[in-house]
């Protein structure tokens, strides 16, 4: 009972002179939000290094052996013994018309099962599925071989050939038809009021095209247009992406090492 | 102001609060919010220093018990792609562009252990295989060679440099992955 009253005496006097238990009891609660907050902070940054740390590894997975891959496609795509190449460094259109996802995997296995795009300047060889990472560049000579064309004297006896230092033309006339004049750009190249015969070689523009015209006396034969275009200097730019995973990526290497005990 | 006899006991702290004095020596065991004055203080410390360290414990817990361990092995399988890669790109360098007669050797310093272990790198025709003690830890390359190469074969033991040699047969070049010795 005096225990009673002596706390409502006290506690009236706290309250009239009201400072220094209320005082207390905020500053331990403001503690305590300190607290709370710094916990907080403390947990948001941890969480958002190990985010950082994850982003900076998912990134830098895989690259590597995507960089070899794309590598090894490109070195063995050049190489003498390619079949897009003539000789080492150098391809030719038609192999590179030719090449296909299967060649490049017979070539170079680093690439088989993942997304492959090869590039010969503007032009895409192979591209199969979408192939984000690194890409090499390999500088390579394209040469185009030799174009062959046949203008028919029945036809309008003009063709187009592409810029070259110069062509190659071959008369084949037969009963009494002749061909007497050969002009290019409307400059007569060749002439000969008897009647052309064989092969001759006339020189046209390295930069321009070049329109041959043909004037002969009948309809039967036909002159026939050899062609080299000029050897030009351009990229192979290969791009590996990585290896699309069945069920699970991190699973794969491990299985692909134990098939291979 | 005798502080034993009961009825003066508040009479007694009165005058000792409006003396302004907080620290009035020895009183009675019953003057209770003295007592507590003194606890909350101690109790909400305690409580504070509970939570730190019970935080301290969980963020610890999370991740040396399963954060660090993951990034460790990822950071083990990264390096083992790299190593796997760099042995992959050294056998398909070492042969030559364009010739049958030779006889070549590299040697090629790599990590003496990943993940705190030593490892093993193969070559089993195809590929270049590394295996790792750790399960989650391993690569597999595949090679890109010439048909001239006849064979590649070999394998290595982490601790040593690695040494490729490339060497003529009749049947055609044959790589050899082997130890190069302390």
């Amino acid at each position: 009972m005096r225990g009673d009253g002596a706390r409502t005496v006290d506690r009236s006097r706290v309250t009239q002179r009201g400072d220094r238990h209320a005082g207390s009891a905020r500053r331990g609660q403001s503690n305590l939000l300190a607290l709370v907050a710094a916990l907080t902070l403390l947990t948001a940054a941890t969480a958002g290094s190990v985010v950082v740390a994850d982003r900076a590894l998912s990134d830098v997975d895989g690259q590597p052996a995507r960089a070899h891959a794309a590598a090894a496609v490109a070195d063995r795509l050049v190489a003498a013994d390619s079949p897009l190449t003539q000789r080492d460094r150098v391809v030719t259109t038609v192999g590179a018309g030719n090449l296909t996802p299967a060649a490049v995997d017979r070539l170079a296995p680093a690439a088989q099962g993942r997304p492959v795009r090869v590039r010969l300047g503007n032009r895409t060889l192979v591209d199969r599925g979408t192939a984000r990472g690194p890409t090499v560049r390999r500088v390579v000579r394209v040469v185009d071989g030799t174009v062959v064309r046949r203008v028919p004297l029945a036809g309008n006896r003009t063709v187009t050939v592409g810029p070259t230092p110069r062509v190659e033309l071959t008369v084949q006339t037969r009963r009494a038809t002749v061909v007497t004049t050969v002009r290019a750009d409307g400059r007569v190249v060749l002439h000969a009021p008897g009647g052309l015969s064989g092969t001759a070689t006339v020189r046209t523009s390295p930069a321009a095209e070049t329109t041959l015209r043909v004037a002969a006396s009948g309809t039967n034969g036909s002159v026939v247009v050899r062609s080299t275009p000029p050897v030009r200097t351009t990229t192979l730019r290969v791009t590996v992406g990585s290896r699309q995973s069945g069920g699970g990526g991190a699973a794969v290497p491990i299985v692909d090492g134990g098939d291979g005990r | 102001m005798t502080a034993r006899s009961p009825p003066d006991g508040r009479s007694g702290r009165r005058a000792a609060r409006q003396g302004g004095d907080r620290d009035d020596g020895p009183t009675v065991g019953g003057d209770r919010r003295r007592a507590e004055r003194g606890v909350v203080p101690v109790t909400s410390k305690a409580a504070e220093l509970g939570i730190v360290v019970l935080y301290v414990a969980a963020v610890t817990t999370a991740l040396y018990g399963g954060v660090v361990p993951d990034y460790r092995t990822a950071a083990a399988d990264a390096t083992a792609e790299q190593v796997t890669v760099r042995v992959a790109g050294e056998l398909e360098a070492a042969v030559p562009h364009n010739a049958t007669a030779v006889d070549a050797e590299t040697r090629l310093s790599l990590p003496a252990t990943i993940r705190g272990a030593a490892y093993r790198v193969r070559v089993n025709g195809s590929a270049v295989v590394l295996d790792h003690p750790h399960g989650s830890v391993g690569e597999r390359v595949r090679l890109s060679l010439p048909d001239r190469v006849a064979s590649v074969r070999g394998g290595w033991t982490s601790g040593s440099p690695l040494v490729v040699s490339v060497d003529r047969r009749a049947t055609g070049l044959v790589v050899t992955v082997a130890d190069g010795g302390a």
